[in-house]
């Protein structure tokens, strides 16, 4: 059987001794990755940190299990995740680990039509945690189930839950305080 | 404003252009090059160094035949080598004193092995494998990670083929009929039959539960491969004396009195693109034997904190 005919668990499981198994991976995924990145650093990042994502992954390939999911992607998301977190410090000089949200503000932005609307999502989001906000934008902007992007962040599915729970609500809120509620 | 209608708002984004992904394939297959570079000391070793030896060596074919150099702590014992007749008598005098071993394992859980092994201007490795006959086994290797690495049940390379715990089992004890069998088997691998009957030999005998009775065959087979010269005595390099015998660049060093398969050596030391510190490699099997259990594997399901690490220690 070819390399590019086996499930993502396969290659994973390979890709400990055959690094070469992470070009299938890569044709598979990094289109979905980029998008990944796109959302959250713009498409000009995106195209520069893409390689970056897949080569850390190369580098992480001996610690990694293949999920439950049966797809490389909630793995490939939790490294695109650093290596957004990375970027961003880098950029912006940040030398505090803990205060960078792994998402460029400004390339969201652009994406939004109305002037009105934007600074909204930043502000809803920046009341939640780190981990509140990769959830629930794994599952809005990616389209992950809870339990794959709890994969992604290294968390139980019920964990994974109760925080993306949080993370709508608490955003939420903090959106009706900005604007009424439309009748 | 909803939520909702916020992140989806948010979420469009344009696809990657062709000529993105194009240019992250190039950069991530450079990192695969050096990783495979680096890979000559992973997991299975075995078969990577036959790959090496199909893809990699092959570009340096000429320089290898010409620059093939000892490693340095394999003492010759100042015998220049002599006849092949006299390679053909050591291998067969291995093959009566393996067949006279006790033993014989098919029934057995794992196979446990320690072995250290060099390549290229790399430092040594330490390797304890336990190869599971029916589960999955574990590999310690502190060449390619610090933990217990999981590994697939067992396969054992023979050519072209990957044989089965019982596969290994019900290949023939006659020596004719073994090398008919294994000669059948290579497929085209390696850089002539007979220089693949002969890395064969060795694949079989290394970290394997081969029987006594199949161990002599492997080395009544070597015994009749056209060229292969006998080296002399030796020291390995765990300091055991022993008999090196060679064909090609592929040298075995084995004990004629027990027939084990002490060290075996191949390569080139000079330098190659993909290998700038040559692809020399020896590897020195200190002990193998049956076992009823492995190590059991804990693998940390990874966080964000330990992808970061491994994503920072790539960097």
């Amino acid at each position: 059987m070819r390399a590019t005919d086996l499930p993502d668990t396969e290659l994973l499981a390979l890709a400990r001794t055959q690094p070469d198994v992470l070009g299938v991976i890569y044709e598979r995924h990094a289109p979905v990755v980029y998008r990944y990145l796109a959302r959250r650093v713009g498409p000009a990042a995106a195209e520069d940190l893409l390689a970056e994502v897949f080569v850390a992954a190369l580098g992480a390939r001996l610690r990694v299990q293949p999920h439950d999911s049966g797809s490389a992607l909630p793995w490939l998301y939790g490294i695109a995740g650093n290596v957004v977190r990375s970027y961003l410090r880098h950029s912006r000089g940040h030398s505090l680990v803990d205060d960078v949200p792994a998402v460029d503000w400004d390339a969201v932005d652009a994406r939004l039509d109305a002037a009105a609307l934007r600074g909204q999502l930043q502000a809803a989001l920046a009341a939640l945690t780190d981990g509140e906000r990769e959830m629930l934008l794994l599952v809005a902007w990616e389209g992950l189930t809870p339990s794959a992007a709890a994969e992604a962040l290294g968390l139980t599915p019920v964990n994974a839950r109760s925080r993306l729970h949080r993370a709508r609500s608490r955003a939420q809120s903090v959106l009706d305080q900005l604007t009424p509620a439309e009748l | 404003m909803n939520l909702d209608t916020l992140l989806r708002d948010s979420a469009a984004v344009p696809d990657a252009a062709p000529r993105v992904l194009i240019s992250g394939r190039t950069t991530l297959d450079a990192a695969i090059t050096a990783a495979a570079a680096q890979r000559v000391a992973a997991i299975r070793v075995i078969r990577q160094r036959r790959r090496r030896r199909l893809s990699v060596t092959a570009l340096v074919a000429a320089a290898a035949a010409f620059a093939f150099v000892i490693a340095p702590t394999l003492s010759l014992g100042g015998k220049a080598p002599v006849s092949a007749a006299s390679a053909a008598q050591v291998m067969r005098q291995a093959a009566a004193a393996a067949g006279a071993q006790p033993g014989g394992w098919p029934d057995a859980a794992y196979w446990h092995s320690v072995s250290t092994y060099h390549q290229g201007s790399g430092s040594a490795h330490q390797r304890e494998a336990w190869i599971g006959h029916t589960a999955p086994g574990v590999l310690t290797d502190d060449g390619v990670d610090t933990g217990f690495i999981p590994l697939d049940e067992a396969v054992f390379p023979a050519g072209g083929r990957g044989l089965s715990w019982d596969e290994l089992y019900a290949l023939p004890t006659d020596s004719v009929a073994l090398e008919s069998n294994l000669r059948a088997g290579i497929g085209g691998v390696g850089n002539s039959d007979d220089a693949e009957l002969f890395v064969i030999v060795g694949d079989l005998l290394r970290e394997s539960p081969a029987s006594p009775a199949l161990r002599q065959a492997l080395w009544e087979v070597a015994a009749r491969i056209p060229g292969v010269t006998l080296v002399g005595a030796v020291t390995d390099s765990a300091g055991r004396a022993g008999v090196a015998v060679e064909r090609g660049d592929q040298r075995y060093v084995l004990d004629p009195n027990d027939g084990r398969l002490l060290e075996e050596s191949s390569g080139s030391s000079a330098p190659a693109p993909e290998a700038p510190g040559g692809t020399a490699w020896r590897a020195t099997y200190l002990e193998q034997g049956p076992a009823n259990s492995a190590p059991a594997t804990t693998w940390v399901e990874p966080t964000k904190e330990s992808m970061a690490s491994a994503a920072k220690a790539s960097n």
